[in-house]
């Protein structure tokens, strides 16, 4: 395996196959444990990744690239969510500077092929495009109608008073 | 609060209006509405574009004051006038209750917005203002208090007999901040609306709607947030948790399901709770450092099982969270109340207690005059800790805009021994550096593992090398909402390091601590 890399075909719901080493392709845990079931008889297969379209998935191997040499991640989830820094770095979020349908794909993928890693920066990226704004602001940028009633909102934001620092 | 000058013109405009109304109609009036009419006109004279004092162009005026000795001269005339009118809403109020009642229903809103200031001013402890604008916002609404009262707290508004006379009357319920500046309002005590969780349970199952589209026929604009599950909008709301509690909690109001989603969900907040950003693994129950910010001895910490300050770092984490885990399990029914309710130092702000005190002087015996004046002095004691158990104490008459975001440990080093005096941000000369520890059941062995708690222990360097002080500072609540906002005194001790002896201080003077949070801290408070 070392000499040359083991390769497997990916296929998105709209019919193009990828190639992408093997290694890349076991970021997603989905594939990883798809591979190790299936043994040596999936590789000379195409695996069908049926919720994902092609630019969708071309894009979510473009990461699994980048960060093929990380860690594999780990099952410890609370110490590592607990330890784990705010920051998302540099090329990921290079990587996240796409138009909000892409994002939401992105996340969806991630969550559907199980890659944390991935999972998490989309979900930060998300979390920092909230961060310091106000419900109407949130409600514009994501496209969101108020559903409240006035008595609604007036009743659910003085229930949050105390969270407020004036 | 700056307004565009052609905002004021059309305030003021507005205001002519308003005043030949009002003086029209206080002709008919008592004696008392033309003395504090004349009251009014030097200070309307402060304003030079008009003859009449719009109160809005003076505001403003007073508000632009570029230098700071410009507007402490201010104040000082300020503090100096407030002699005419030391108890002057009170006075305002009866005198004007006979006042006509269409002054009441036709500008009501601007009444409102005097009174907001003066409240506001009240709490920055500029007393002067703050009486300045009551006045003002009385003489066009002497139900005013009212108004802001259902503006600010309907619940409690709601459930008093509405339209006599009496109450409006009383003074204390209507001077929110009269007697402690910065205190939360005290009618602030709104019945918890109790319909809260089904409102929260009508809204399970609830998808997050798109924006309608922005003209009929077109496509609607895409809302790719509401295809998530739940799982995934959790996270997010997590994540936007982890960065700041205060725009978690405001998630609530963007729509029914994110509301249903923060208010259901507690693993978000076991998360804030056990992370150190905000919660409790963030707070020090042992000192950290010397009160000069050096690194404590190990010699003198570590014992027979521990080796390494690590260790013992790691030991104490380590407790700190088993304590953490005992309360939830025990005392605090849900993640979210503990994070509102325990005992917990905040790192993104910082503690502003202001002191007014009233001193009768001496009349002057250059001027033949009837009464002696009265000082207003106000100054200001400022806190602030830091993650690591240090802290920085200030203690100075400068206002906390011109003061709090200099608080940081680089300025504090900077101005040390009183060097670069000329710079804006000298106040932090005087600032001295300190130490914070909160109080456990090291402490207090025989209350309660919750009772322990709630007590905060400052130790700072004193004002000359041979005196530290210590202070003992309750961790209060101010209003029945916010949590973790107020320090009350217990103690104040100065310790002389020559003698060994103790000397206590009076708390005489001494208000209590509250919050303001510092955007400039930045979120996390480092």
């Amino acid at each position: 395996m070392a000499a040359d890399p083991v390769k497997v075909r990916l296929q998105s719901n709209d019919n193009a196959v990828i190639e992408v080493e093997k290694k890349v392709a076991e970021r997603s845990l989905l594939i990883k444990n798809m591979l190790e079931d299936l043994g040596e008889t999936a590789i000379s297969q195409t695996i069908p990744i049926p919720n994902v379209t092609e630019p969708v998935l071309r894009k979510v191997i473009e990461w699994c690239e980048h960060h093929k040499e990380d860690p594999p991640p780990t099952n410890d989830d609370e110490s590592d969510n607990r330890k784990k820094t705010t920051e998302i770095e540099e090329w990921d979020q290079k990587f996240m500077q796409v138009d909000q349908e892409m994002l939401f794909e992105i996340i969806l993928a991630s969550n559907y092929l199980d890659i944390k890693a991935l999972l998490d920066v989309g979900c930060k990226t998300v979390a920092n495009m909230i961060k310091g704004k106000s419900p109407e602001e949130i409600r514009k940028t994501f496209n969101i109608t108020n559903d409240f009633t006035p008595e609604e909102e007036e009743q659910i934001r003085r229930e949050n008073e105390w969270a407020e620092d004036r | 609060m700056e307004q565009p000058p052609e905002q004021i013109q059309s305030e003021l405009e507005k205001f002519r209006e308003r005043w030949r109304a009002e003086v029209s109609a206080r002709t008919r009036n008592t004696a008392g509405g033309s003395q504090r009419q004349g009251q009014t006109a030097p200070s309307g004279s402060a304003a030079p574009s008009s003859s009449r004092g719009p109160p809005r162009k003076l505001e403003a005026s007073h508000r632009r004051t570029p230098s700071r000795t410009v507007q402490h001269i201010d104040d000082e005339e300020e503090y100096v006038r407030t002699q005419n009118f030391d108890d002057e809403p009170g006075k305002a109020k009866t005198v004007s209750s006979h006042a006509p009642a269409e002054t009441e229903d036709k500008e009501p809103e601007t009444a409102l917005e005097f009174y907001e200031k003066a409240v506001d001013k009240e709490t920055d402890g500029k007393l002067g203002d703050s009486l300045h604008l009551y006045r003002k916002a009385y003489r066009l609404d002497n139900r005013v208090d009212r108004a802001y009262r259902e503006k600010h707290y309907p619940g409690i508004w709601k459930k008093k007999p509405a339209g006599t006379q009496a109450a409006a009357a009383q003074p204390t319920p209507s001077h929110p901040a009269a007697t402690a500046p910065g205190a939360a309002h005290p009618s602030s005590e709104g019945p918890a609306p109790l319909s809260l969780p089904d409102l929260i349970a009508s809204f399970a199952g609830l998808s997050v709607q798109g924006a309608p589209p922005p003209v009929e026929g077109m496509p609607a604009p895409p809302c790719p947030i509401a295809g998530l599950p739940d799982e995934i909008l959790l996270h997010i709301l997590g994540d936007v948790a982890v960065l700041d509690v205060g725009d978690f909690v405001r998630l609530s109001q963007v729509c029914k399901r994110f509301a249903y989603l923060a208010a259901t969900d507690d693993r978000i907040w076991r998360r804030v709770c056990l992370g150190p950003e905000f919660g409790f693994a963030g707070m020090v129950y042992h000192w950290q450092r010397g009160i000069s910010w050096e690194e404590l001895n190990p010699e003198h910490e570590l014992d027979e099982e521990t080796f390494t300050m690590e260790e013992l770092q790691q030991r104490r984490a380590d407790e700190s969270e088993a304590t953490t885990h005992a309360l939830a399990a025990t005392v605090y029914p849900s993640w979210q109340r503990m994070f509102r309710q325990r005992p917990r130092l905040r790192f993104n702000g910082c503690y502003i207690s202001t002191v007014n005190y009233i001193r009768t002087g001496h009349a002057s015996g250059n001027h033949i005059t009837w009464n002696s004046p009265v000082h207003i002095v106000t100054y200001y004691r400022y806190l602030r800790f830091f993650r690591d158990g240090t802290a920085i104490s200030l203690l100075t008459t400068n206002e906390p805009a011109d003061v709090v975001h200099h608080m940081t440990k680089a300025l504090l080093r900077q101005h040390e021994k009183g060097v670069a005096s000329h710079l804006p941000t000298a106040v932090m000369s005087q600032a001295v550096k300190g130490r914070w520890r909160l109080s456990s059941s090291i402490d207090n062995p025989d209350a309660s593992l919750a009772d322990a708690e709630g007590d905060l222990f400052v130790e700072t360097e004193g004002v000359s090398a041979k005196y530290s002080t210590r202070m003992e500072l309750s961790m209060k609540s101010a209003g029945t909402k916010a949590r973790n906002n107020k320090l009350s005194w217990k103690g104040y001790w100065c310790y002389n390091k020559l003698t060994d002896d103790w000397g206590e201080f009076g708390l005489k003077n001494d208000k209590a601590y509250y919050f303001s949070r510092v955007k400039s801290y930045g979120f996390t408070g480092e």
